[in-house]
């Protein structure tokens, strides 16, 4: 090298190489918390599945047993029925069994087996 | 997938010699024809990706230039397209030098051969020795120099002697 070569490099030394922006971690950084995010997430999940075992539902499933057919309550008109066939037994017991008025017919069989 | 949690030290580390080497690299970045912006982001790259490395370089200075040596090459060829090294943007500062002087720098660079720029930029503005540069590019030291020589004679040829009678 020679004295002009030093000089010369100065001279290009003396060129700065334009300032850069700052480092920025602002990408990093937001993928750490992605990440960090899915994972907790994740922990969360697994945790749930472990600790907590399913539920036993409050109603059992149906059975062929508990399917049974339920039975009619008895009306008026059963009653009626009954007596106008002359099923008067029937009638009464039936009037008895479920508190129904012995008659809505004031001359009917049974109104007037029930005044005697 | 792997979560990048730094040490502070590190990243101390790290933000120093982004401090020191950044304005050289993204300078040597320009001298592969790319504009200022694209320049800074490849250097930011390389910089965020040296953070999530396991093992440290022992020679930061060479390492990070071949990095972006490399990053650059790839780069363009994923581009497709030639290096255009007459960009307007410049590469140095201008406050010490009239835009003139710093656009026959640039074009006088631009004029050197690929492998001989790189040495100069590497060299002049990125404070790398020869064995440095040796290391950065895989070639010897003695390439590294005599590549260098041949550079300066040339840049000295094409740099407006106006200017050069200023300086010296």
């Amino acid at each position: 090298m020679t004295m002009d070569d030093d000089k010369f490099e100065q001279h290009l030394r003396s060129f700065q190489p334009r300032d850069a922006a700052p480092l920025k971690f602002s990408g990093s950084r937001r993928k750490t918390v992605i990440a960090a995010g899915l994972a907790f997430a994740c922990m969360l999940i697994a945790a749930a599945v472990i600790l907590f075992p399913r539920a036993k539902p409050a109603v059992d499933r149906p059975t062929a047993e508990s399917l049974k057919p339920m039975r009619r309550p008895v009306t008026l008109m059963d009653f009626n029925e009954a007596e106008r066939e002359n099923r008067l037994d029937e009638a009464l017991a039936l009037s008895a069994a479920q508190s129904l008025p012995r008659t809505d017919r004031p001359n009917s069989a049974l109104n007037a087996l029930s005044k005697e | 997938m792997r979560l990048p949690f730094f040490r502070p030290t590190q990243r101390q580390q790290v933000e120093q010699l982004y401090r020191e080497l950044a304005p050289s690299l993204i300078a040597y970045a320009r001298s592969f024809g790319i504009e200022h912006a694209a320049a800074e982001d490849a250097v930011q790259r390389t910089f965020l990706a040296l953070l999530e490395i396991k093992q440290e370089p022992q020679e930061p200075r060479p390492y990070l230039f071949r990095a972006v040596r490399n990053a650059l090459l790839n780069q363009i060829r994923d581009s497709s397209r030639e290096a255009e090294l007459t960009n307007d943007e410049p590469w140095f500062q201008t406050a010490s030098h009239d835009r003139a002087a710093e656009l026959d720098l640039r074009c006088a660079m631009g004029a050197l051969p690929d492998e001989q720029r790189e040495v100069v930029m590497m060299h002049i503005w990125g404070g790398l020795t020869f064995e440095e540069v040796a290391a950065a590019l895989e070639i010897s030291a003695n390439t590294a120099a005599s590549r260098y020589r041949y550079a300066l004679a040339a840049l000295k040829k094409t740099l407006s002697p106006a200017a050069l009678r200023n300086s010296l």
